[in-house]
Order: C-alpha cells, then sequence, then structure tokens
C-alpha cells in the first residue's frame, strides 16, 4: 500500500536536515580521479552545479515529484511499472506468484511554503506469471485453492507532503506508523544520493505498519492480521543534469528499482498464514499510454479508468486498497474440499 | 557471483521456443492490434512491434541470446577485457517479518569473452565485492554483527580465477531457473517500454559448499550453498539490434538476489539469508567509482580482477579463498 500513496512513502525519510551520505566519505581524495571530470562523490556534483541545493529539504521533495510524475501546473504525471511476485514463507521458499503491471495518476502542486499537494489514483494488476495475461483467477501455488482476483486499486487520494509537518499517519497515530527501519531515530535519515556517470541514484528505505482494515475475526480467510505490515526498498536514478535544473517540470531520464515486501492480497486467502510477497518493480514515468502494453490498457480502459481519474479527487481523501475490498466483497466462507488443498 | 552472471543467467536461454511464442501472440495479436491502433503511431511494446522495426534481429535463438547477454554485461571483442561494477545493500532476512540492515556493497568484475564459433562463448572473469558501512559507507575491517553482537573480522568477497565457457544450449548443471518447471527449455523474456528493452532471469543455484559445517561449524551454512536470484537487465532497442555494436554502451542491470550468510558472518547453521539489492552498469576505469573504494581494490585486491594469467579450467570461488586463508574457529561455547 506505501507506494499506492505515491509520495506518502517520503514522510517515512524527508526531514529538515538533508544531506548526501557522500561526506563520509571526503576523506578520501584522489587528485587525479577528480580531475578525469567523472562525478562520483557529492563534493564533485556541487562543483559541477554549484546553484542546485542537495540538502535542501524542498528540492529535494520537488526532485521526487519531477521524477514520479510532473510539476507543470495542472497537468496529470503518470507512473507506470511492471515487475514480479514472488512468495516468501521461509527463507528457503522463493514461490512464482504473478507479474505486476501498475499505472499511477497524479496532479501535483507546490504549496507557498514548499510542501506539495497530491491528488493520485493507481491501479496494480495481476498477470498470469507465464503468459502475461491479465488474471481473473488465479491458483494458489500454496494451498491450490482457486482464487477471485481483485485488482489493486487506491483512489481518490488527496494528501500534502511536508517535510516539517509530516503526516500523523506516518508519525503519531500508533496504529498507521512508516519509519526508515534503517535509521537510528524513528523519524527517519536523510535522503541518501549516490553518484555514478552521471547519474544520481537516490534511494529509501521505509517500514510501514498500519492497522488493516479487514478485520480477522471477520475476514478470517482474507485478512493477513491486525496489522499490514511492510519492508521496502525504494530507488530512483535520474541523469545530475536534469535533477539539478529545477525548471525543469518532468524528469524524463528518471528510473525506478522498488523492491518490497508487503502482505499477501486478501483475493489470495492465504488466511493468517506468515509470508509476504517480494515485489521486484520497474518504475519509469509516461507521457501517455502508449508505452503500456495493449492488452493491459484494453483491461485498464474497460474495467479500472476511474481509479486514474483526477477529476473529482477532494483534497482529503485516502481511501486505500483495502477499504474497496471491505466494500465490494464479502468474507469468504472455508474453503470446500474439492477447490482446495495444502501444499 | 556476478563474474560468472553470464554463466547464470544463460539458465534461461532457450532451445525451444519455450514462453516466447505465447508472448508474441498475446502482445501483438489483430484483435488488440485493431482496438488500440496502428503500431506505427505507438511505442514499441512488444515483440511484434520490434520485429517490424528491426525484421533482420534474431531475439530468439539461444545463441543470439548468449551474444546479447555477452553484449550487456561485457564485450564481444575478443579477448577485450570489459569491466562490470554494482553498488548496493546488503539486508539479513531469516523469515517473513525479519529484514536487519547489514552492510553497503561495491564490487567490480573483470570480464574477458572469447566467441568460439559454434554459439559457445568462453569466459574468463575474476571478481571482488567490498562490504561497507551501512551508514557511512566506509570499507569495512571488522563488523558487529547485529544477529549475534558478535564483532567479526570482514573477509572481502573474490572470485577467482574463472574459466568457464557457456553453452546456450545446454546449460551449466550447477544452475537452474526455479521458475520453468525443470524443463529448462525456455527463452529469454522481453519486455519492450519505450525505447527500452527489458530482460530477465530468475536463477536458483546449489553448489556443494566447500566449508564443510563439521569442520567449519562456526563459519559454514551447511552442506549446500543455495541462492534465489533475479537478474534484470536493460538496454536501449536500437543498440541491442546493432551487432556492430560489441558491447551495449546503455546497459544497465538491477539485481535483487538471496544468498547464504557470508562465512565471515560467523552466522553457523542459522536458517536465514542475505537479501542483496544491487544496481549494475559497465564501467570503464576505477576513475569511475568511489575514490575510496577504489584505493581499496587497488591496494588489496587487484589480482583478483587480473585476466592476464587464468589457468585453463579454473574455477576457484569465494568460499576456496576463505578456506585457504582461515582456519575455522572453535565452536562457541555455552
Amino acid at each position: 500500500m506505501s507506494e499506492n500513496t505515491q509520495f506518502g512513502f517520503l514522510h517515512s525519510f524527508l526531514r529538515p536536515r538533508i544531506l548526501g551520505d557522500n561526506a563520509a566519505q571526503a576523506w578520501v581524495m584522489r587528485p587525479a580521479a577528480a580531475a578525469s571530470g567523472e562525478l562520483v562523490e557529492m563534493d564533485d556534483v556541487r562543483r559541477a552545479y554549484p546553484g542546485y541545493d542537495w540538502a535542501d529539504p524542498n528540492l529535494n521533495l520537488q526532485t521526487f515529484s519531477r521524477m514520479f510524475g510532473t510539476l507543470e501546473p495542472g497537468k496529470i504525471g503518470y507512473m507506470y511499472f511492471f515487475g514480479r511476485g514472488v512468495g516468501t514463507t521461509s527463507p528457503s521458499d522463493y514461490t512464482p506468484l504473478f507479474r505486476l503491471e501498475s499505472i499511477a495518476t497524479s496532479l501535483a502542486t507546490v504549496q507557498s511554503d514548499g510542501a506539495v499537494h497530491y491528488k493520485a489514483g493507481q491501479i496494480i494488476l495481476f498477470l498470469d506469471w507465464n503468459t502475461g495475461e491479465v488474471l481473473d483467477s488465479w491458483r494458489n501455488p500454496y494451498t491450490n485453492e482457486v482464487c477471485e482476483v481483485f485488482h489493486y486499486r487506491d483512489h481518490p487520494l488527496g494528501y500534502t507532503v511536508d517535510h516539517a509537518r509530516p503526516e500523523k499517519r506516518y508519525t503519531d497515530d500508533r496504529d498507521r506508523v512508516s519509519v526508515d527501519p534503517t535509521a537510528d531515530s524513528s523519524r527517519g535519515r536523510p535522503v541518501t544520493w549516490h553518484f555514478r556517470k552521471n547519474w544520481a541514484f537516490g534511494e529509501n528505505f521505509s517500514a510501514t505498519k498500519i492497522k488493516t482494515r479487514l478485520d480477522p475475526q471477520v475476514w478470517r480467510r482474507e485478512s493477513v492480521g491486525d496489522y499490514w505490515t511492510t519492508f521496502e526498498h525504494y530507488q530512483w536514478q535520474a541523469k545530475i543534469e536534469e535533477i539539478a535544473d529545477p525548471s525543469i517540470p518532468q524528469i524524463k531520464s528518471f528510473r525506478g528499482d522498488f523492491q518490497t515486501f508487503k502482505p499477501w492480497d486478501p483475493w489470495m486467502m492465504m488466511d493468517q498464514r506468515p509470508g509476504k510477497i517480494f515485489q521486484q518493480k520497474t518504475v519509469m514515468n509516461i507521457d501517455n499510454f502508449d508505452a503500456v502494453p495493449r492488452h493491459v490498457m484494453a483491461y485498464v480502459e474497460k474495467h479500472m479508468a476511474q481509479y486514474l481519474d483526477l477529476s473529482a479527487v477532494p483534497a482529503k481523501a485516502f481511501k486505500l486498497n483495502d477499504q474497496h475490498y471491505q466494500e465490494l466483497r464479502k468474507p469468504a466462507a472455508a474453503p470446500s474440499q474439492n477447490n482446495s488443498g495444502n501444499r | 557471483m556476478i563474474g560468472s552472471a553470464i554463466e547464470q543467467m544463460s539458465t534461461a536461454i532457450a532451445r525451444g521456443p519455450g514462453r516466447r511464442a505465447a508472448l508474441a501472440g498475446l502482445f501483438g495479436g489483430a484483435a488488440a492490434m485493431a482496438a488500440m491502433g496502428s503500431a506505427s503511431s505507438r511505442a514499441a511494446t512488444s515483440m511484434d512491434d520490434v520485429r517490424r522495426q528491426y525484421p533482420n534481429f534474431d531475439w530468439d535463438s539461444p545463441e543470439a541470446n548468449q551474444r546479447i547477454l555477452t553484449r550487456l554485461y561485457a564485450t564481444m571483442e575478443p579477448g577485450k577485457t570489459s569491466y562490470l561494477y554494482f553498488f548496493g545493500r546488503g539486508v539479513g532476512t531469516t523469515g517473513p517479518d525479519d529484514y536487519t540492515p547489514l552492510f553497503r556493497m561495491e564490487s567490480i568484475a573483470a570480464v574477458r569473452a572469447f566467441p568460439l564459433g559454434n554459439g559457445k562463448i568462453r569466459y574468463f572473469s575474476g571478481q571482488v565485492i567490498l562490504f561497507l558501512d551501512w551508514a557511512t559507507g566506509k570499507v569495512l575491517d571488522w563488523w558487529k554483527n547485529p544477529y549475534t553482537e558478535e564483532v567479526c573480522e570482514v573477509f572481502h568477497y573474490r572470485d577467482h580465477p574463472v574459466d568457464y565457457t557457456a553453452d546456450p544450449n545446454n546449460p551449466a548443471a550447477r544452475y537452474s531457473d526455479p521458475t520453468d518447471n525443470g524443463n529448462r527449455r525456455r527463452g529469454l523474456i522481453w519486455n519492450f517500454r519505450k525505447d527500452t528493452a527489458y530482460g530477465d532471469a530468475f536463477v536458483q543455484t546449489k553448489i556443494k559448499n566447500r566449508l564443510d559445517p563439521r569442520e567449519w561449524p562456526r563459519e559454514s551454512i551447511g552442506e549446500y550453498w543455495t541462492t534465489f536470484e533475479h537478474y534484470q537487465w536493460q538496454g536501449k532497442i536500437a543498440e541491442i539490434v546493432d551487432e556492430s555494436l560489441a558491447s551495449v554502451p546503455s546497459m544497465y542491470g538491477d539485481v535483487q538476489t538471496f544468498k547464504p550468510f557470508e562465512p565471515w558472518m560467523l552466522m553457523g547453521q542459522r536458517p536465514g539469508k542475505v537479501f542483496q539489492q544491487k544496481s549494475i552498469m559497465k564501467i570503464d576505469g576505477l576513475h569511475q567509482i568511489p575514490r575510496h573504494v577504489a584505493d581499496y581494490i587497488e591496494k588489496n585486491l587487484a589480482q583478483y580482477l587480473d585476466l592476464s594469467d587464468i589457468p585453463e579450467g579454473a574455477y576457484k570461488l569465494n568460499d576456496e579463498h576463505y578456506r585457504e586463508t582461515h582456519k575455522p574457529k572453535p565452536a562457541k561455547s555455552g
């Protein structure tokens, strides 16, 4: 659910003091290498682009918005990813589950204080591991049960990301916590930038714990338990020269590699079996839907277009997939003998 | 073992049409085309689109796949040394709710390819992986194990010398694709988005561990060294289809692997893996990587990247180096 509030995960590590990690590496400088013109340290980049402040939290926030969407006023940005989902219940279990195709839309507005308000929506389709067909039903390799697929949707979303005032759902509410698990404090750590071959690489680790809306007492087969917990690693990269030019509203060279460990989806009927879906995703921004495989777009246009429509999204809204599931499905009964089996 | 990554990824190369045919039919079917307009007005998103644009390029044969992998990860120029670089993170996982930050990683692999003329390609390779402090990025000499609180002496990873031949029609037995139901007959799967081709391979490795757990009770993870690995690579379509380019300049890879604990971590036979996330690219030299990493490699590990004198058939991996340079630690008392 975390990247599905596309910019919500930023709360876990944005904070007023943002530094590059390469300060720690400044103790070694090799003049010959520095003279080569390669930008591999923060000091190299600062010398090459003295007008851009990589430590400015507002600029970093806007960089994310320029990568994952666009800052052109009133223009909708499209983020797209494709990838795979692999089940893991132990360090020796890696079970292929499905492919993933996702589109997210966002409308970003920079506030006078540097914060950014977003209206957004996202869908994730589940596809057959081998053929890439969009799934209607799916045979669970753990239980052998045939499950009716519920493609993921978050919509409507209206929220503000402000490094100085993190949203309560990611901080104060004990039932909704998203933090960087690798930081010393509970409130994240600076953005880490790496520079290689004229590209800037940034990353974030995020662990989210949210009270699930699907009460395991009611949704015994669908719910993963009282809490929905994740471990997520987001990495993004773009050409340094594009990032360092804030006048460019969208960073075209952006590409992302996301790896996440997320709970089972409710339609998988995993009950409260321990485990996670390891998801690997390749992320990019797109100008239009032509970049998306046709059968995926055909399915989206027919069945899920409303979850990408931002025309009537309120300024404050936060309706996630579990709420949609709760509204559209009823708790499943125990599986019949001829539809399931234990592996 | 990114130095032998080409051998590992060759596991996914087909001897038959495998899944490609199903994908081509699905993505390029007439009904879909009619619904969405002509391909000429759209970006290439299917194999059919790309075949129309580049009708003479062979995406299918195992031999062509082997050449593509070599041009992505190294160079087809016979005997020329190329350098593959990655940086990333290692996170410990002992179960679905454990994700423990361990260290950063910086790695260089040197590779020389020798096309043999029958589709097979012989490779010489060497690789080092440095372990660095998670927070500061300093190269580690010592490391405090977050699972045991023990301070461990770090042994930076090295595979060298390595000489192997990848036969695209006969993948090495030590590697398998866990997703193809054991038939070893699927091809590289390509996804096309915008102007870029994306390929991926899942690889499962099971190798007899040279560190016998009875002799190395604290260092050995058990009888076998087992992994689950996902390799993804990408390159501009226009560069991949241009075979006059011995090496694909735009290559970029992201790799996610679940690998056993390192021997120097002294984890014994505790179940678990190191989840590694890596960003991979080719480099021209050490001037393109962080200076303190280049300095450390030049001073301490340069010999493992030297491919000038590789004995025929050599396949010396990190566990053998560890065994030669260390003695087993006694089991912990109590």
